[in-house]
């Protein structure tokens, strides 16, 4: 155990078997334990765990279905799940410093970070399935959106994605940004005085 | 010129100054915690504490050594904080700029402005 953490956890368990347990019992104990332990990780390190997990998963899919169909259910819950995410990192931010604007840094950061990740991931992805799609239609709609372009080499075509990619990147930390504000004012909003608890 | 000190840092040096509970004399981690937030009369995350020790440590306002564990936890060390020269100086110096901003002005009774 990393020895800056001992004796913060140390803490956190006195403060649990003395304390909260005897008063919120097991389950809100244990929520309470794993909120002040999600406190102590720093919003771009959400970030970036989020970002490697999704990243991995993309990866993941890839090789186990290289060239499947989007589906509509499954994009949604994802990009449900990744908005709560940045949402909860906001909060999480917002509840450390108790400034909405820590809240809206932290979703925008954590989310231009995870959304880096899995671009990043993205193109392990397509380098995946390239030798995979050499003998599939995606090649033919590959070429087709080359051709669409009117680009004169597939360099620059490829360039274009990458500058795609970026504007999705800021574009994410402006949503990761609202969803941070979002979780952070909620926080802020329902801070309750010491009094009103254990 | 002085140093600026947040609300929060300010909570954890007076925590350590002058502590108002039996617990906060104690002056480990969850102790200030403890007092910070009966200071400040809000719940403050455990994150939010550690991470103010540790940068005001890195600032010198602060230091910090290790004791011995209790059972109940899990063996593990506690903490002690203690507030140095320089943490003292700029809660003087964060009291007298508060002072001075303040001097001469008397506000209205509360509701009626």
């Amino acid at each position: 155990m990393n020895r800056r953490l001992d004796p913060i956890i140390g803490d956190l368990l006195e403060e649990y078997r003395e304390v909260v347990l005897p008063v919120r019992g097991r389950v809100r104990a244990m929520l309470w334990f794993a909120r002040q332990l999600a406190s102590l990780v720093p919003p771009w390190r959400w970030g970036l765990a989020l970002g490697a997990l999704v990243g991995a998963q993309n990866i993941l899919d890839s090789y186990l279905w290289p060239l499947p169909h989007d589906n509509a259910a499954g994009v949604l819950a994802l990009g449900t799940s990744v908005l709560v995410a940045w949402a909860v990192i906001g909060t999480s931010a917002a509840s450390r410093s108790r400034r909405l604007r820590d809240g809206i840094l932290g979703g925008a950061f954590a989310a231009a970070v995870s959304m880096g990740i899995m671009g990043a991931a993205n193109f392990v992805r397509v380098y995946i399935v390239l030798d995979l799609a050499t003998h599939h239609t995606t090649l033919g709609q590959f070429a087709g959106g080359f051709m669409a372009s009117h680009g004169d080499a597939l360099s620059g075509f490829f360039q274009q994605e990458a500058i795609d990619w970026l504007q999705g990147v800021l574009g994410a930390a402006g949503l990761g940004a609202c969803a941070g504000a979002i979780g952070g004012g909620l926080t802020l909003r329902r801070a309750r005085p010491t009094s009103a608890r254990t | 010129m002085a140093e600026h000190l947040g609300m929060l840092e300010q909570a954890v040096l007076l925590a350590l100054v002058r502590p108002q509970t039996e617990l906060g004399k104690e002056g480990y981690g969850r102790a200030i915690l403890k007092e910070v937030e009966h200071r400040l009369n809000r719940e403050v995350t455990a994150g939010a504490v550690y991470a103010t020790l540790d940068r005001l440590e890195a600032k010198g306002m602060v230091s910090s050594q290790l004791g011995p564990g209790t059972p109940v936890r899990g063996g593990r060390p506690k903490r002690h904080y203690r507030i140095e020269a320089k943490g003292l100086r700029a809660l003087h110096a964060v009291r007298d700029a508060t002072a001075r901003l303040w001097d001469g002005i008397r506000l209205p009774v509360k509701g009626t402005a």
